[in-house]
């Protein structure tokens, strides 16, 4: 099994549309996913219809016999399973904080669900804190939605030195998102990132159809399969499949 | 998902009337698939409680279910036939294993009319997923529909729990495999490699050896479709073990069956068996390239190219003959008159027809066991290829004699002796493997010699080859002492002599 984190410290910059739209590519091309959203807003599990609130969301990570796997909830889709967010969560930081080695005992909780799946991608709050800390020194790969911003730049490159500064070597695979084409600076900055070899070649555009996922509550390529938007979240990931060898 | 019969005339609206107060129902569009089971032909997806399924709609898709689990969905080019035609992951990871050379055959096919969608809360979040699916099968002769199911599936129960409260729908399992098995004139389950043989102690010699006999005749004629059509190697490998075990049947149970009848069809069975031998000698060598390769160091295994090539072209050949043999005259008249005369339960005109058959499988299984103790006994260290050669046959013999009577003795008991054989026997087997594979590359190495395409090196390697079998075979050569030890020794010996009441001393 590979975990696959969806981070970024700005919001706004299409990190969830991303992790819901990338699970249900991948539960397409035959990989048993789950998505576990771990923002305490609940959007991707939102997106997916799907309540948030779990009983014992919080002890169910932190706690080492209670199993994560039983909180598994199935989507509308093939192969595509969640874990939904919980309010809670906003209090996973402290909860974790007082268990002693919160990054192994949160490993073991993700080694819990690899008999059932074949990638867990984690849609992670956009944030600074130790739940991020946690995961992204526990995951194989961090994938970071980068709008063709200045300030969107110097938060990759923020994100990038607190990666490095855990130690850890995740594989760190920044993308373009939400790319307005007609934005000169958008044109402009895109290309200074593509020219870095650890960006994704594929860009997400900013599309409609993406904004209106909050209205359909269902991943773009199942509902408008043909959009260049839905198109671009398979190739995307395609690239992460290849880039992870998975 | 739950899956739960509705009645026939059931339909959306229903449904929509049936749904918990607080619930509504969203529908997909309908969808047109045909449903078509797949498995191997001795059925082990089955036999490990799985099923596999490819639907052609808008897409092409391949279903894998499995107890306790989400089914498993991936997309499919083309129906895939070798477990190497799997797309990669989960299915093949899951499936490829229990494959393994076997390939997959159409089980039986439905069409199914699909409607996906939900159930929602007032909030419009899921409550449930559901599938709603009327599915029908045609009976395998093109008849008549045989079938019809409207079902629902639900990831969950709870939007339904009045329907279910009523009694209006009844839980049923995940797919159904039994009903396209019906329409594909298969029973699930239904064929296996090994010999299932059920005796009654009390039963005549002769109508043992019907029963043996039939067993295996069934045997010979379900694996002759798969041969021809060259679906996978296991087919007529499966054909020719039945087949030889009734030869050695008809010639170890001497004066059970009339001896015309008995002389007769040995000449037939002798003639199957050499039509198919040369067919299966391929097959094994195709089957043994890998194993070939890795004996190899990469650089020379690179070398066996126009040696694989040479084989398939034989196999290719070999195969058209056995296919022909298949289709002949000779073959159905064989077959059909052979049932006939195993069917016909008239009296038998052989002297030990009435005997009890426990007392008479007693009787062959221990001479059948001492004369492969002694031939064993006699050997000395370093014994030569043409002696364990003729005791790989004696005990062949005798394996055939335990498996044919294994129903008459206690489960437990007989299963071990046959393991005890069995140890003897791939050891002795491989010996002879290698001999024999030994002899026919020295052939190929001169057949190659002669065509000047083929390099220097390419012929070399063969012959680097052969060289690694041979030490190979002495390996086999060295280990055959201690087996025989053991298959042969007191503690082996006694148990022998209780199950089958002779003196299991010499």
């Amino acid at each position: 099994m590979k975990s696959l984190a969806v981070w970024t410290i700005k919001g706004g910059v299409g990190k969830t549309s991303a992790a819901v739209n990338l699970a249900h590519a991948a539960a397409t091309d035959g990989l048993r996913t789950l998505l576990w959203d771990l923002d305490p807003q609940g959007a991707a599990s939102f997106y997916l219809r799907i309540p948030p609130g779990m009983e014992g969301a919080v002890e169910s990570i932190t706690r080492k016999r209670t199993a994560l796997a039983d909180l598994v909830l199935p989507t509308e889709f093939d192969n595509l399973t969640i874990l939904p967010a919980d309010f809670a969560y906003r209090h996973l930081d402290l909860a974790l904080d007082a268990t002693k080695k919160p990054r192994k005992r949160f490993a073991a909780k993700l080694d819990g669900l690899a008999d059932r799946h074949d990638l867990v991608i984690l849609d992670c709050p956009p944030s600074v804190s130790l739940v991020s800390e946690t995961v992204i020194k526990t995951v194989d790969a961090v994938l970071i939605p980068v709008i063709p911003s200045t300030l969107s730049m110097r938060t990759l490159h923020q994100v990038r030195v607190f990666i490095s500064e855990q130690g850890r070597g995740a594989d760190v695979l920044p993308f373009l998102s939400m790319v307005d084409l007609r934005k000169k600076m958008h044109n402009e900055l895109g290309l200074a990132c593509l020219a870095d070899p650890a960006f994704l070649t594929v860009a997400i555009p900013s599309a409609s159809v993406v904004e209106k996922m909050g209205i359909t509550r269902a991943p773009v390529a199942a509902t408008l399969p043909s959009q260049p938007a839905a198109r671009a979240f398979t190739a995307l990931w395609r690239e992460i499949r290849e880039r992870m060898e998975i | 998902m739950t899956r739960f019969l509705l009645p026939p005339d059931l339909d959306e609206s229903f449904l929509v009337g049936a749904l918990d107060p607080g619930h509504t129902l969203r529908l997909g569009p309908p969808e047109r698939l045909t449903v078509t089971y797949l498995d191997t032909f001795d059925w082990r997806l089955h036999r490990a409680g799985l099923a596999l399924t490819e639907e052609r709609g808008r897409r092409r898709r391949l279903v894998l279910f499995q107890p306790g689990r989400d089914s498993f969905v991936v997309s499919t080019g083309s129906t895939p036939r070798t477990a190497d035609d799997l797309p990669q992951g989960h299915l093949a990871e899951t499936i490829g294993p229990l494959m393994d050379i076997r390939a997959l055959v159409e089980i039986g096919e439905l069409s199914v009319e699909r409607r996906d969608g939900r159930v929602e809360n007032h909030e419009g979040d899921m409550v449930a997923r559901i599938r709603l699916e009327r599915s029908g099968a045609r009976a395998a002769n093109g008849g008549s529909r045989s079938f019809a199911s409207n079902t629902l599936r639900s990831s969950s129960s709870d939007p339904f729990n009045a329907l279910v409260k009523a009694g209006g729908v009844e839980e049923i399992p995940p797919h159904d495999l039994e009903v396209a098995a019906e329409a594909g004139g298969r029973i699930p389950g239904g064929y296996s490699s090994k010999l299932r043989i059920r005796l009654d102690s009390e039963q005549t010699a002769g109508a043992a050896a019907r029963t043996i006999l039939l067993v295996l005749l069934d045997t010979v004629e379900a694996n002759v479709p798969g041969t021809i059509d060259d679906l996978d190697t296991e087919f007529l490998h499966d054909l020719r073990a039945a087949c030889r075990r009734s030869r050695s049947a008809l010639t170890q149970l001497e004066g059970v069956l009339p001896p015309e009848v008995v002389a007769h069809f040995k000449t037939e069975f002798k003639w199957l068996g050499g039509i198919t031998g040369p067919l299966r000698d391929l097959d094994v060598y195709l089957l043994e390239m890998p194993t070939y390769r890795s004996l190899l160091t990469d650089a020379l295994a690179g070398n066996l190219e126009p040696l694989e090539k040479l084989i398939a072209k034989e196999r290719a050949i070999a195969h058209r003959a056995v296919a022909r043999a298949l289709r002949s005259l000779r073959f159905n008249r064989f077959v059909e008159s052979w049932r006939e005369a195993l069917e016909n339960t008239g009296t038998d005109s052989a002297p030990l027809a009435d005997r009890r058959i426990a007392d008479l499988a007693a009787k062959r299984i221990t001479k059948a066991y001492r004369r492969v103790l002694k031939r064993g006994g006699n050997l000395g260290p370093e014994p030569p290829a043409e002696a364990l050669h003729r005791l790989r046959i004696d005990a062949k013999k005798l394996r055939y004699l335990l498996e044919f009577f294994r129903s008459l003795y206690p489960k437990t008991e007989i299963t071990a002796r046959i393991k005890e054989l069995k140890r003897l026997q791939d050891i002795l087997g491989g010996f002879n493997d290698m001999e024999v594979q030994r002899d026919r590359l020295s052939g190929y190495a001169r057949e190659l010699r002669s065509d000047r395409g083929v390099k220097t090196s390419s012929i070399l390697t063969v012959g680097r080859l052969s060289g690694v079998l041979e030490r190979r075979q002495e390996d086999f050569r060295l280990a055959f002492h201690d087996a025989f030890v053991g298959f042969s020794g007191e503690p082996a010996r006694a148990a022998f002599g209780r199950l089958f009441g002779g003196k299991g001393s010499m």
